[in-house]
């Protein structure tokens, strides 16, 4: 048990150099004295070497096959990514709006076209048939002056 | 050879630049110089050679997809590791969905998908006492918080600094010296017969 006034949560700082210059100089005289300090500083320092100790390595052809496989990750997520981009990038959504626009125009013209037709259509059919509406009513017209002269004929 | 040395350190930045620019083996030379460190604290995090290895190639995928929106106020390195962190979180919840298949990738249907069992890969040279030590450890680790295991990892193995911790965790650094402490005095508990 440590009496010496120095807490634990010092020594780890000090042993992760994360104390200030001035203060890590004060710790380091003072565990040349205390050797309860001494012996934390010891078992903190295995600590710490011990957890460094887990560290893996591979050999060079493992992290290349790693490496190869990230980047073939990352151009296929480029290539998926590209596709998208195409839709939503500004070029590609402009020339959507404006070929849009140009089909819009072309059956806005196309139906006003087929509307001009079909009224022309029906005014040729209007006038024929008014046409032929007078030229019945002329027939209609001479057979009954027709008959009225054949009766004035009779009377006579 | 001056050339050749600096070749070999060049800058985060500027290798990001050329990526940005489409450079292909720019990409390469910045996933290479990560590769190991990004693999071992996503162990660090998981504590399965399995997981860390889809973990550290899912982390990859998306920070080298985020670097146009990497401004450079942090270092590159606490960047990827908020990804790894991030990354780390969505393989549990994944983990814990229904219809979660064995392998974790995105990618699961693809070609990549992984076919080898990571450990028969590993460089494991260890004796009898080591292994068991390794055991303790892993045994000490997994009683840890989430939280606990990411910031004694990041601070021991990664050596990122308390604020940097705050930052990539997204705690206050109260929070973050806090869990250190806890974190200490728990392996150190779960270790005191073999040190």
């Amino acid at each position: 048990m440590k009496n010496c006034g120095v807490s634990s949560e010092a020594l780890a700082e000090y042993i992760f150099g994360e104390m200030e210059p001035s203060e890590a100089s004060r710790i380091a005289g003072h565990i040349k004295e205390c050797s309860a300090c001494r012996e934390e500083i010891k078992k903190l320092s295995a600590v710490s070497e011990a957890v460094k100790s887990i560290e893996v390595d591979f050999s060079g052809d493992i992290w290349d096959m790693q490496r190869a496989s990230i980047i073939r990750k990352l151009e296929k997520k480029e290539k998926q990514n590209v596709s998208i981009f195409r839709v939503f990038s500004p070029g590609f959504m402009l020339k959507t709006a404006g070929a849009a626009a140009l089909i819009f125009i072309l059956a806005a013209a196309g139906f006003k076209a087929f509307d001009y037709i079909k009224t022309v259509e029906s005014r040729q059919a209007i006038a024929g048939n008014t046409e032929m509406l007078q030229n019945l009513e002329i027939l209609e017209r001479l057979d009954f002056y027709e008959k009225i002269s054949a009766g004035k004929k009779q009377e006579s | 050879m001056e050339k050749n040395r600096d070749q070999k350190h060049r800058e985060d930045s500027e290798i990001i630049k050329e990526i940005l620019r489409g450079s292909g083996p720019a990409m390469n030379e910045l996933i290479k110089k990560y590769q190991k460190r990004v693999y071992n604290t996503a162990y660090g995090m998981s504590l399965n050679y399995d997981t860390a290895w889809d973990i550290s190639q899912e982390a990859f995928v998306k920070a080298v997809r985020a670097l146009p929106s990497f401004r450079g106020d942090s270092s590159f390195w606490t960047f990827l590791c908020r990804i790894v962190i991030n990354t780390f979180y969505d393989h549990k919840r994944k983990v814990k969905s229904p219809g979660y298949a064995a392998n974790f990738s995105d990618y699961s249907d693809d070609e990549d998908k992984r076919m080898f069992e990571v450990r028969d890969v590993i460089n494991i040279e260890e004796d009898f006492e080591k292994k068991e030590l390794k055991d303790r450890l892993k045994s000490a680790l997994s009683a840890l918080t989430d939280a606990q295991r990411q910031v004694f990892i990041l601070k021991n193995n990664e050596g990122l600094k308390i604020r940097e911790i705050a930052g990539v965790l997204n705690i206050s650094e109260g929070t973050v010296k806090s869990h250190l402490n806890r974190s200490v005095e728990k392996i150190k508990n779960e270790l005191g017969g073999i040190l």
